[in-house]
């Protein structure tokens, strides 16, 4: 039993590797050679972990993983408790799946992070890809639970088809964010890019930043909402984020939408007026 | 020094106040704690008050409730000014009913507030916000921060903010303590003194006006049968002559003070507190209510409390 497991990456991954197989679930139970002994998948073969990472401890449910992962996919898919720490950028679909547990990354993430997630917490430092906590293409339900904060940038289609939880962008967020959200919560703190909550049923987006709001949305009143406030100080007390102090007294105009649904979605776009 | 079952116990004085060696009988009760929150302190105050009026005792009011303390904007969970009022029933059915009663039309009602769950921890929950969102007639919408669901109801204002749910958690309701005092100033004088030193102190109320309670009573009457409740006569000063009277020869105005708390420890620290600042010139003695250890299971004994060596 040891403190925690710790991955470094050996060589430079020059070919995609899918890496579900890394999990705090999994190491909870497995020792060092065991460990060593997981599958990655390279294409339709599976190559041993131990081969492409040097591995130190075990059991244990945190995980630290040291290298440049960015063509590592899929790390932490399907987590449900621990902690796994990524030191540096990740491939595409961290977190997909993931039900519990804190998987933090600190550079970015590429396509598809936080996938279908329904439960825990995904933090990346940097930016990340297209359709954070979204669902996969095509699909009826994206994300169902749980938090995505990206402290930098996000790409197109963030929160896509998610039915609950919550994404966060500190940064600015690429177009079509929320599109097709059932429920949940988006929140911008830059600006969002054109044509945001497409079809948007009951979810919630919240741009600090600039929004160009879509004309099926109506405007209702400009106002404080105050679940905004709540979330507000949830997130500067529980998840340590540093926000503008003149936020939680902000006022913001709301708009009603998608009208081609049923009309009870809204944007909530931060208001110069005080 | 050896100590012989027949002696007469120590006289216990403070600053020349008699402390009686006897004890507060209290009864358990179910509790819950609101946060009421608004644009500033003067509108979440408004909302408090409204929400602990007449609410001094079970008996009549069906809840006992008082303000617990003022919030700062760091302590609430939207980040601004609060009060926290603490509710107390007999029964774990009713505190849901009286809740939804009072939020529904003294927060809900209050310009600006928003309206939380003070007892977070607390297992055993309350569907208060479940029940009340139903005012915003298909029009509400709810959102999970943090785990913790929260119900939007749409107002002519803007939006009120309620929790989901509240906890409900076993408090104590009953503790007391009498001061008896040689005139009626220095009685009030020193209950005030009494009610300035307990207030804010955390997880006790003193829900009777100001703290303070006149018509002390007891239970049933020797008269009237369908009476639950009539004067405490051992303690009213003006038929000393004709009753059974509990007062000490000098006494002429006694005034008791009432606490409910969320657990038995609270009180006991506000007893002491309570009681230490009643102890001034022109106060004969604390004594304290109780039914000869019959009927509640807390006891807390003013003696044991004062030297810090018990509680309840």
């Amino acid at each position: 039993m040891s403190d925690a497991v710790t991955l470094t990456l050996r060589t430079t991954v020059s070919r995609r590797l899918e890496a579900e197989s890394i999990t705090p679930d999994a190491f909870g139970t497995l020792g060092e050679t065991a460990i060593a002994r997981l599958p990655l998948w390279d294409g339709p073969h599976t190559v041993p972990l131990g081969d492409v990472f040097d591995v130190r401890g075990g059991p244990s449910s945190r995980v630290r993983v040291a290298g440049d992962l960015a063509m590592v996919d899929a790390l932490g898919a399907g987590m449900t408790t621990g902690e796994l720490h990524v030191e540096g950028s990740v491939g595409r679909y961290v977190g997909t799946r993931m039900a519990g547990g804190q998987l933090r990354v600190t550079g970015d993430a590429a396509y598809g992070a936080g996938l279908e997630m329904s439960g825990g917490l995904l933090d990346i430092a940097g930016n990340a890809g297209d359709r954070l906590g979204a669902g996969r293409l095509a699909a009826a339900r994206g994300m169902t639970g749980g938090e995505i904060i990206a402290r930098g940038n996000a790409g197109a289609e963030i929160g896509a088809t998610m039915r609950r939880g919550t994404v966060i962008v500190l940064g600015n967020a690429g177009p079509r964010a929320g599109t097709g959200m059932i429920a949940g919560n988006v929140i911008v703190f830059g600006s969002a890019g054109n044509d945001p909550g497409r079809f948007n049923k009951r979810g919630t987006i919240i741009v600090f930043g600039g929004v160009s709001v879509p004309p099926n949305y109506q405007y209702d009143c400009t106002y404080r909402p105050p679940h905004v406030a709540v979330t507000l100080v949830y997130l500067t007390s529980r998840r340590n984020l540093s926000l503008d102090g003149a936020a939680a007294a902000a006022r913001f105009r709301r708009y009603s939408g998608d009208m081609a649904e049923s009309g009870r979605g809204e944007i909530l776009a931060r208001s110069d007026e005080q | 020094m050896r100590r012989f079952p027949w002696a007469r116990a120590p006289d216990v004085r403070i600053r020349g106040v008699a402390i009686e060696d006897t004890f507060a009988e209290a009864f358990g009760m179910r509790a819950a704690r609101v946060i009421i929150t608004a644009r500033d302190p003067r509108w979440a105050a408004e909302a408090a008050r409204e929400m602990t009026g007449f609410a001094t005792s079970v008996i009549a009011c069906k809840v006992e409730a008082g303000i617990e303390r003022e919030l700062s904007g760091s302590e609430t969970p939207d980040g601004r000014p609060g009060v926290s009022v603490l509710l107390f029933t007999m029964d774990a059915d009713s505190l849901a009913k009286r809740l939804i009663e009072r939020i529904g039309q003294t927060v809900l009602t209050c310009v600006t507030t928003a309206c939380f769950d003070g007892l977070p921890n607390a297992d055993d929950r309350m569907p208060v916000g479940r029940s009340l969102r139903v005012f915003g007639d298909g029009f509400q919408g709810s959102k999970v921060i943090g785990g913790e669901r929260y119900w939007r109801i749409p107002v002519m204002e803007g939006e009120f903010l309620v929790q989901e749910t509240f906890g409900r958690v076993k408090g104590v309701g009953g503790g007391n303590f009498l001061i008896l005092g040689e005139s009626d100033d220095a009685a009030l004088d020193a209950a005030e003194g009494a009610v300035d030193a307990m207030r804010g102190m955390p997880g006790v109320v003193l829900p009777f006006p100001g703290g303070i309670v006149r018509s002390g009573s007891k239970v049933g009457a020797k008269r009237y049968a369908g009476m639950i409740a009539t004067t405490n006569d051992a303690f009213a000063p003006t038929v000393r002559a004709v009753t059974a009277s509990s007062l000490p020869d000098g006494v002429n105005a006694a005034l008791e003070i009432v606490l409910d708390g969320v657990d038995a420890p609270s009180i006991a620290a506000a007893m002491r507190a309570g009681i230490d600042a009643a102890c001034r010139p022109g106060v004969h003695s604390i004594s304290a209510g109780n039914y000869g250890g019959k009927l509640g299971p807390y006891h807390f004994h003013l003696r044991q409390i004062m030297d810090g060596s018990a509680a309840a």
